[in-house]
């Protein structure tokens, strides 16, 4: 099925979706949408159905147990005196934690072998060429299911809470089945907590004129990124990475991805919210104007927010509690200044972070490098701010310069991200200083050009505002009624209009879709 | 306002919109941006009342290989191609009831090809003409690039659509083919029609039955979409309700067809020297089915073959 076909049909299904939960059972509304995104899952395939519901049943089950063997104890607490109480929670805790670790083994490993078989796989065998052992491990051919690098971390996350008793596993399958297959989600995220959007499915929504009208509006903002400007930018995005083309063009290529990614990736992310909006469901912001940051930390703190969040909840934090940091940490207490006391222990946690963070993209060295690229990038800043930043006089001149600085490195990492190899990328680098191969207009028409310039202005205005606190969504809301239909009108047609999709376009293929 | 107000305020606005866009954005012309598609196979209704005798519907397996003006100039047989690229059983259908409503035809050729292409949305509104228009501005709407003062005072009008080349399309390109068993085992299974395909090609069969139409199937040469598997699927239905059947694919024999020089691209589709090839043979086949030979008696058609042979000779192709 082409891409808009796609699109056309899940925008169908979900208002089949939407219509059935508005008039069904309040009680049981939950149901139709566990049926609803095991039927999107089923008309993907039927095996990524089934996995999907095994998937869910072993992180439910074994959520469960741990949740009794900790009710179990605070029911037994009156029976013992304080010093056995304490070592039973010791106790419980220790069988916790092996029950914790075989049901991460069992959900992450899930992950690992579809996702990265492939990868280790094709370093075992350049081991083997490399010992000139004449045996090759073959490569397989594995459907992923849809979303699973964002349900798996989501389920992940439940799954570490319970075992910190955060909250009490549900006694039902369905629950975790729920959160599970959320069908927005599925697509690209935003990665969820258990806690915060659990209760908001279960609830029986009601129907809301004024829920209705905002989702409707971020569906269409959503639209309007991705068909609007990242398809077009796909245009002159695969001519100067993919048809060899030479000459500082290929700048204008990289900062081209770089928008495309971002409204793509976000317009996706405004759809998603917008459906769940629909519902009354309020999902976590998974993006706040990037480009407006003045520096790397604080872009990826902005960026696939939910994705930063969750590595810092489930693997920051616990790294950085673990013996062997601590250990660090006390061995360096007096021995060196503050700032370094604080900054060695988390150079090591983070670079565990910014590695997996790069994996997580995908299975290839290209995407370890991508993430240690702005790990780097993110130690370099904060030691120069430790030793420059208080002595900066002019903030506002420093603060552009930064958001200027910021963006430059941010292109450089988007250029490693779009590579197919590092070889291309080093190629792609070395390409801008020859000598131009083809005219800007000779690969992206002068009038797509102007659109594309026109509605990523149209967009950074928007962004703009929003950094002010500018809520846009509400002011149109609130516009007199004839005004505020025009401006729907006026986005509806401009997606319709100028949408890069059609005669003439060729669909480009999700870029997070895949992950 | 009540809601219900508002929603049909917001309607209102939103239709008188769309129908606007709808008018500026449909091609006025074939030249226009997506005229082509606009107009696809559709050039018939730009013909005089009763001057079509034979039709041929298919995809651009068709278009590229039935040749109207060279079967006249053979054999005095007026026709028209109702070839659509990427063309579904639907289209055609949809297409051979229009033309029938304006021309008296005597034969239906079906090329079989399209009845193993996969259906997708494009086929639904590509297959009605005002469901076209209505769906301008999602086909259409990269035409905001070339819009010009006509498209926002002007309707596109189905009549002006009139083709020289009847539905053909011409190309003196040379693909060399090199020749290998495309056609995989003589003994494979047939393959069955697919379903949705089956169903049209249903109404296409019943509605020739009940306007006198004789049904011909042809298989073009067509190396890189067919086989023995499918020649053999539609072999049987054929043969279930006795239409004839000719699959220039098993016997290229019939038209002494060259892979070397006959194709315009990489087996896919025919240039002007297969289409000649298989005019030739075409013709001698349709003849038992008492057509009239119109040369001499047709103006218009004698005209459009003048030029067509000015082409040809232009092209050194020779028209002896």
């Amino acid at each position: 099925m082409k891409a808009y076909e796609q699109l056309l049909w899940l925008l169908i299904f979900g208002s089949i979706v939407y219509l059935l939960y508005m008039v069904f059972f309040k009680k049981y509304r939950y149901l139709i949408l566990i049926l609803g995104s095991l039927i999107l899952l089923g008309f993907a395939s039927k095996w990524m159905m089934i996995f999907v519901l095994l998937s869910a049943l072993i992180v439910y089950l074994f959520a469960r147990i741990m949740s009794q063997k900790n009710e179990t104890l605070k029911s037994k607490k009156a029976e013992f005196d304080k010093e056995t109480f304490k070592q039973e929670k010791l106790k419980t805790k220790k069988v916790n934690k092996r029950i914790l670790i075989v049901a991460l083994i069992l959900n992450l490993g899930l992950l690992i072998s579809i996702k990265y078989l492939n990868f280790f796989d094709g370093i075992l065998n350049s081991i083997f060429s490399m010992c000139n052992w004449d045996f090759q491990i073959p490569m397989f051919k594995i459907l992923m299911p849809l979303g699973i690098s964002y349900y798996t971390l989501s389920n992940t996350g439940y799954l570490v809470d319970v075992y910190r008793g955060k909250y009490k596993a549900s006694k039902n399958y369905l629950d975790v089945l729920l959160f599970t297959t959320y069908f927005p989600c599925l697509l690209e995220g935003p990665i969820s907590h258990y806690d915060q959007l659990l209760p908001q499915l279960k609830e029986p929504q009601s129907f809301r004129f004024e829920h209705l009208k905002k989702g409707l509006l971020l569906i269409l903002v959503g639209l309007f990124k991705k068909i609007v400007i990242a398809d077009r930018l796909a245009i002159l995005v695969t001519q100067t990475f993919d048809k060899g083309v030479t000459g500082p063009i290929l700048i204008l290529g990289v900062i081209a991805f770089t928008f495309q990614l971002y409204a793509e990736f976000s317009g996706i992310i405004d759809m998603v919210r917008g459906i769940s909006k629909m519902y009354g469901i309020q999902l976590e912001r998974n993006f706040e104007q990037p480009f407006f940051s003045s520096s790397v930390g604080e872009f990826w703190r902005r960026w696939h927010i939910s994705l930063g969040t969750w590595f810092r909840e489930y693997v920051f934090y616990p790294l950085s509690m673990s013996r062997p940091i601590n250990w660090l940490c006390k061995k360096l207490r007096g021995k060196v200044s503050n700032f370094w006391e604080t900054f060695l222990p988390s150079c090591i946690v983070l670079f565990v972070v910014w590695s997996l963070t790069g994996l997580w993209h995908g299975a290839s060295f290209k995407y370890l490098i991508y993430g240690l690229y702005y790990y780097m990038v993110m130690m370099i800043e904060n030691i120069i701010s430790h030793y420059f930043a208080h002595k900066i006089k002019h903030k506002t001149v420093f603060h552009v310069l930064g958001i200027i600085k910021t963006f430059i490195l941010v292109n450089i990492g988007m250029l490693l991200f779009r590579c197919n190899t590092l070889t291309d990328a080093g190629q792609y680098i070395m390409n801008i200083f020859q000598p131009s191969s083809t005219k800007l207009t000779s690969i992206f028409e002068a009038k797509e050009c102007v659109i594309a310039v026109l509605a990523i202005l149209i967009l950074g205005v928007f962004e703009w505002l929003q950094t002010k606190k500018f809520d846009i969504y509400q002011r149109i809301v609130n516009l007199p009624r004839g005004i505020e239909y025009a401006a729907y009108l006026i986005l509806i047609f401009g997606i319709i209009i100028f949408g890069a999709y059609g005669l003439g376009y060729i669909p480009p293929d999700p870029i997070y879709g895949g992950f | 306002m009540k809601l219900w107000k508002r929603i049909i305020l917001f309607f209102a606005m939103f239709i008188v919109v769309y129908l606007g866009v709808c008018v500026v954005l449909t091609p006025k012309t074939k030249a226009d941006k997506g005229g082509d598609k606009f107009f696809a196979g559709r050039g018939f209704e730009a013909e005089a009342k009763n001057t079509i005798e034979v039709v041929g519907i298919g995809n651009s397996d068709l278009y590229s290989a039935f040749n109207p003006l060279e079967l006249y100039r053979l054999y005095g047989i007026t026709s028209y191609c109702c070839g659509v690229a990427k063309a579904s059983p639907m289209l055609g259908y949809r297409l051979l009831q229009d033309i029938t409503k304006k021309q008296q035809i005597k034969v239906c050729i079906v090329e079989t090809d399209f009845l193993y292409e996969k259906m997708g949305m494009a086929d639904y509104t590509q297959s009605l003409i005002k469901l076209q228009f209505l769906a301008s501005p999602f086909i259409y709407h990269a035409r905001w690039k070339n819009l010009k003062w006509q498209d926002f005072t002007k309707l596109p009008k189905l009549d002006d659509n009139y083709d020289e080349l009847k539905g053909f399309k011409y190309s003196n390109k040379r693909y060399n083919y090199q020749l290998k068993n495309y056609m995989g085992s003589a003994d494979s299974k047939a393959r069955a029609i697919p379903k949705r395909s089956l169903q049209y090609l249903e109404k296409i069969r019943k509605l020739c039955e009940r306007k006198g139409i004789q049904l011909l199937f042809v298989e073009m040469p067509s190396p890189s979409s067919w086989n023995y598997a499918k020649s053999y699927g539609v072999q049987a239905y054929a043969n279930e309700h006795h239409i004839e059947f000719i699959d220039y694919n098993i016997h290229p024999e019939y038209l002494d067809f060259d892979f070397k020089t006959d194709f315009r691209d990489k087996g896919n589709h025919l240039n002007i020297y297969g289409s000649i090839k298989v005019a030739k043979h075409l013709g001698g086949l349709l003849e038992k089915h008492q057509l009239t030979d119109h040369r001499k008696t047709q103006k218009i058609w004698e005209k459009e073959v003048k030029d067509y042979e000015e082409l040809l000779l232009k092209n050194h192709i020779s028209i002896a």
